[in-house]
């Protein structure tokens, strides 16, 4: 019978020591008590949220449409509530769902952010948690308290020498350190999945509708890179250093830059970088390029009305169309530019967050779930597509026209027919196009570093 | 067959713990050396196991030069460490397991282990309990079944009888007396002139990095041992 | 045990957790510092900018119609978010800005470098001072000296408290240095002065941490399983209770959707009132047509005769006229009625749904106080005016600001119509010159201090506790 190779025989009397360990306990307990439980509890809001969607956008349109004619031009500032759909995989990150901007106005000239819907008044100060939070902290956490000593512990008690009395190479050993130390993180956090996935079936979610299980893999795969990044950097510091003491504060300090500074710094620097206005700057802009564009378009209307009284109606479109083309564009580009200055800023703060396996796996894991920065992006998208649609629809067919002087007047297009209006419909990304790849090569490129450099420390490690 | 030629290392900080050792220990013999501490006993041994590197001269096993093919070099040559080093929370049985696996062997069954520990004297009862509760004793004689479940031809131990009660070291010098009847090549390092005298073939000591006299036991017994024992340890009596 | 003491300072002081912690936390406080800074002196000027916009709009579009984003404007960034977020973290209560990242990257500040880096830095220089001594072997040696456990205890204590003071300090005086240079506006002395109880809330908040790592020091025999018991005990405190509590608190108390009560709301104003004041308009007039004949001859009309029956100058039966007259004010009687009913009701519902939600807040902060994490935070957030105190304020005073500006809107409005009966006065550009503008009223020092005693009490508590596990877990300990 062939021998076991000594990387085996090393993992497997690294998964026994493992298994007796108090450290493995606690994170096993750990993850099955605030994974399933966390998956549990956001369903179910994320189920709330579901229903409060689907009767305010009925509610919007149904107010639409019981608008009389009347109503539908005395009112040109008529904007239309369009809500975002929640996503079940959001039951995985929180991301945005709890925030913002779930509710968009969708007006003759353009698309605005609502009212943001408001958070459950004691979460205003703490975050919740849900899956991302567990893996993000918890699990790097204990990933490196794992791995921080594996070298130096061994070599303190003199077992290290044990080990290479025999014939196993340094590579070997340090493959076996990995193999079956990562084994003790892994295995908690899959058994903790699948518990979690149960628990989402019994609160009643269809597992297998609309690409559920595909992000559920996905996420799945992404976490288990991210907590072996974090298993690696443990190793490389026990492999660089030669006291349990000093791995200990060691790993602590990198974790907690890695984990806790580096992420959050992003957005600072990004925005001190690249500052962007506020929103409602952006919305006074627009109102008073509008009115301006408003009083010329009056002031073009009444010499009309001025020449032939009688006939000026007819005139009228011909008149109005030019001024209602700026409006549009005035709009418009002062809506894209801001939209650039935001993108702009968000993708430096995000590149800077990235540079951290923690930002890489939050934009991950907040993608796939649906509930991430592109989730955003698509919505406002298909909102202003939206905007087109009711554009020709509905708002090129009311007018109201305001002349110098006070005089209003209004009326509609005879083929306007409000019943017919189409209901708003946004489009997703699905499973495919919400992954992102870079993100799983940047952790796997640390990951590869790490291995690398603690393959390098170990060869020149002084056993004795 | 253990062999030194010219073996030399000085550490990066100057220090020269070995000067051109050179010592050939043949099949079926025990070489015994003895030294003051920090006279280059255990930078010998470590330098046999590739812990450490030479920075001059070969380290040679069975005719395998150590640096450059550790691997096979450590194949033929079993460990036994002054405290023996294993995993308290594992057993006893665990711990052999395990470093008979890592030494290549995957064959054993759990009644060769049982026959393994009770040839090493160890309790019956001991075989399943962990190894943190062991005493000195214990531990150095689970050390000698690891080496000989590893059957490799050449033993190296570090000050393997430092800290036992004579009863215990005692036994421990018979198990050695058996691997060498089986022809291993046996170097020890160690402090205890008078088991050395009684069961060593030969005697090197090692003063400041080198090998200073080398006699066989037939050659001692006509010279005072003690004396000479003092007379090329007088660094350790000067610098204490 | 004073010798203790300082002995145990002094060895702590030359180690590597001692240097790199303290440069660590420096730098970090300093750079968070600066950071906010200078994200608040952006945040004041794009107020300002903000504040700006809105005056010119208002001054040459303003009618009494788009008045409504003035309330919402008033908010100025609070001056202390230099050093303490708290709740305007990325949610709404300052801008309509809905910036998605902060809630995926939290922004740090001094109060999370203070929760999460110093109290991991406490325990990291307290967790092996019994354990480490037990190991090293000099354990045996300090307790032959004559010294009570207690004693020896206490001075192990004091010397702790010693070590983690002053990297903690440091930073305390760092963090100021850096507010007061990098800050627009310099802080007034009510600011100082909430910095300072900050200061002090934070010094206790610390000091617990290292009277617990010394505690568990004393519960374990080896310095491995103390880092490990000390790490566990870590993170449930700092990243595990805090952000569980509110979780728990929304399992135990469930508030309806705020969508739901809305939907609730609306109808009660809208349809439920409209079927209301049609059935009080009804009963009104069945009574009427009851008692008066004149009204029940009224009713008998076709609708086409009554408007002419109805009219004061009518040739017809003046009886007639004044049955009209009563009908009509039946009917505005019941209006009113409804709307005061399904008001009544409404308001009803609101107070129960934010005495429900205040019931929730209050047993998340009572669940969070399992740890001496959240307290302090609540104590810097509430002194800072950024937290859970500063949003009921802030509440309280634009709905006393929304009130006092619709008895302007509705006079402004009285006023334009005298002059102009014809006009639309909500929909014509008026002189808004006069209009109230809000601003937010600053709460004293002294009530800020009197909300934070609380919190100081429960970190006080928790560090008697600490301090006494510590002993009494010594006075059994094996020095061997």
């Amino acid at each position: 019978m062939p021998a076991m190779p000594p990387t085996l025989t090393i993992a497997r009397k690294e998964i026994q020591e493992g298994l007796l360990s108090a450290r493995f306990v606690l994170l096993l307990v750990l993850a099955l008590a605030l994974i399933p439980a966390s998956l549990y509890t956001n369903y179910r809001a994320y189920e709330v949220r579901k229903s409060d969607q689907v009767e305010m956008q009925r509610r919007s349109m149904d107010q639409l449409k019981g608008l009389s004619a009347t109503q539908l031009f005395t009112n040109p500032d008529l904007k239309v509530d369009v809500y975002l759909p929640p996503v079940p995989s959001s039951a995985f990150a929180t991301g945005f769902e709890e925030a913002h901007p779930r509710h968009v106005l969708v007006g003759r000239h353009g698309v605005e952010y609502g009212a943001p819907l408001e958070v459950s008044p004691s979460l205003g100060l703490f975050g919740g948690i849900d899956y991302l939070f567990v893996v993000q902290l918890l699990f790097s956490l204990f990933a490196v308290l794992l791995s921080f000593d594996a070298i130096t512990r061994e070599k303190e008690a003199g077992t290290l020498r044990s080990i290479l009395a025999n014939p196993v190479g340094r590579a070997s050993l340090a493959a076996g350190k990995f193999l079956g130390g990562f084994t003790m993180v892994a295995l908690p956090l899959v058994v903790a999945f699948l518990a979690g996935l149960l628990a989402l079936a019994v609160a009643g979610l269809d597992l297998s509708a609309g690409g559920f299980l595909a992000r559920s893999a996905w996420i799945l795969v992404s976490s288990l890179l991210y907590v072996a990044v974090f298993f690696l950097l443990g190793l490389l510091v026990s492999t660089l250093t030669r006291a349990t003491y000093a791995a200990l504060v060691v790993s602590l300090a990198v974790w907690l830059v890695a984990v806790l500074v580096l992420p959050r710094s992003a957005l600072l620097i990004a925005r001190m970088a690249r500052p962007v206005e506020s929103r409602q700057a952006v919305l006074l802009e627009k109102t008073a390029a509008l009115a301006d564009i408003e009083r010329a378009k009056g002031e073009a209307l009444q010499a009309v009305y001025d020449q032939d009284p009688d006939t000026w109606q007819d005139a009228r479109d011909g008149v109005v169309a030019p001024f209602d083309r700026r409006a549009d564009e005035a709009a418009h580009q002062l809506d894209q530019q801001h939209r650039t200055r935001v993108d702009a800023q968000r993708s430096l703060a995000l590149a800077v967050a990235r540079l951290s396996p923690t930002g890489s796996l939050v934009s991950f894991v907040t993608e796939m779930a649906g509930t991430g920065l592109s989730a955003e992006r698509r919505f406002l998208t298909d909102a202003e597509g939206y905007q087109d649609t009711l554009h020709r629809e509905l708002f090129a067919k009311v007018f109201m026209d305001t002349l110098p002087g006070g005089t209003i007047r209004m009326g509609a297009d005879p083929s306007l027919d409000i019943q017919s209006i189409p209901e708003f419909r946004n489009h997703p990304p699905g499973p495919l196009q919400s992954l992102r790849i870079a993100d799983l090569a940047m952790l796997t490129a640390w990951g590869l570093v790490l291995a690398l450099g603690a393959f390098v420390a170990l060869s020149r490690y002084d056993v004795r | 067959m253990i062999e030194a030629r010219d073996l030399t290392k000085r550490y990066e900080d100057g220090v020269l713990a070995l000067d051109h050792l050179n010592l050939k220990v043949e099949d079926g013999e025990i070489f015994c050396l003895l030294g003051a501490n920090g006279a280059g006993k255990t930078t010998t041994i470590n330098l046999f196991f590739d812990f450490i590197q030479p920075t001059g001269g070969r380290a040679v096993i069975d005719g395998i030069d150590v640096t450059a093919d550790p691997i096979e070099a450590k194949k033929h040559a079993s460990y036994v460490s002054e405290n023996v080093m294993l995993y308290g929370n594992f057993t006893a049985r665990q711990n052999l397991d395990f470093f008979t696996r890592l030494a290549g062997r995957s064959d054993v069954t759990k009644d060769q282990y049982s026959m393994v520990l009770r040839r090493v004297g160890l309790q019956e009862r001991a075989f399943d309990q962990r190894v943190k509760s062991f005493s000195k004793g214990m531990r150095q004689k689970l050390g000698i079944a690891i080496a000989i479940l590893k059957a490799a031809p050449n033993v190296l131990l570090d000050e393997p009888t430092s800290g036992l009660d004579p009863k215990a070291a005692a036994d421990f010098m018979e198990l050695l007396l058996e691997l060498r009847g089986e022809g291993k090549a046996i170097l020890m390092s160690t402090h205890d002139i008078f088991r050395a005298k009684a069961h060593a073939d030969r005697v090197g000591i090692m003063k400041e990095g080198r090998l200073v006299m080398v006699r066989t036991r037939e050659e001692l017994t006509g010279e005072d041992l003690e004396r000479l024992y003092l007379e090329y340890m007088q660094v350790e009596t000067a610098a204490a | 045990m004073l010798t203790l003491a300082l002995k145990e300072i002094r060895d702590s002081l030359l180690t590597l957790r001692f240097l790199a912690g303290t440069a660590l936390a420096v730098l970090l406080v300093a750079v968070s510092v600066w950071a906010l800074a200078d994200d608040y002196g952006r945040r004041v000027a794009g107020h300002s900018r903000t504040l700006a916009l809105n005056e010119a709009h208002m001054a040459e579009y303003g009618h009494l119609n788009r008045t409504g984003s003035a309330q919402v404007v008033g908010v100025a960034p609070r001056p202390m978010t230099v050093w303490v977020r708290g709740l305007s973290q990325g949610t709404h209560l300052e801008q309509l800005d809905n910036d998605p990242l902060p809630v995926l990257f939290p922004l740090v500040d001094v109060v999370a470098i203070v929760t999460v880096v110093f109290s991991l830095l406490a325990l990291v220089f307290t967790f092996d001072l019994v354990s480490g001594e037990r190991r090293a072997g000099t354990l045996r040696l300090l307790s032959s000296f004559g010294l009570s456990r207690p004693a020896l205890i206490g001075g192990k204590l004091l010397g702790a408290a010693g070590t983690i003071a002053v990297p903690y300090v440091g930073a305390w005086l760092t963090a100021a240095l850096v507010a007061e240079l990098a800050s627009p506006a310099p802080w007034t002395a009510t600011e100082w002065g909430a910095a300072a109880a900050i200061g002090a809330g934070g010094l206790l908040f610390v000091l617990d941490f290292a009277a617990l790592g010394l505690a568990v020091s004393t519960l374990t025999y080896r310095p491995r399983s103390s880092a490990f018991a000390v790490l566990a005990a870590w993170v449930a405190l700092v990243l595990v209770v805090p952000n569980l509590a509110p979780f728990v608190a929304a399992e135990i108390r469930p508030l309806p959707s705020l969508t739901t009560l809305q939907r609730q709301i609306s109808r009660m104003l809208d349809t439920e009132r409209d079927a209301l004041q049609a059935r009080l308009r009804d009963e009104a007039f069945e009574r009427l047509r009851a008692e008066d004949p004149a009204v029940a001859r009224y009713l008998r009309l076709d609708p086409s005769e009554r408007a002419e029956a109805a009219a004061p100058d009518s040739a017809g039966d003046p009886s007639l006229a004044r049955a009209a007259q009563k009908l009509s004010d039946a009917s505005t009687e019941a209006m009113r009625e409804g709307n005061r009913i399904q008001g009544e009701k409404a308001d009803a519902l609101r107070a129960d749904f934010d005495r429900r939600a205040d019931a929730q807040v209050h047993l998340a902060q009572g669940l969070s106080l399992a740890s001496p994490a959240p307290a302090f935070t609540y104590l810097a957030t509430d002194l800072a005016e950024t937290g859970l105190r500063y949003r009921a304020h802030l509440e309280a005073q634009q709905e006393e600001f929304s009130v006092g500006f619709a008895r302007w809107s509705h006079a402004t409005a009285d006023r334009l119509r005298r002059n102009d009966p014809q006009a639309d006065v909500w929909n014509t550009p008026t002189d808004l010159s006069d209009m109230p503008r809000f601003t937010y009223r600053s709460e004293p020092l002294a009530g800020r201090l009197a909300a934070a005693a609380p919190w100081i009490a429960a970190l006080a508590v928790y560090g008697l506790l600490f301090i006494a596990v510590a002993v009494a877990g010594f006075a059994r300990y094996d020095v061997r």
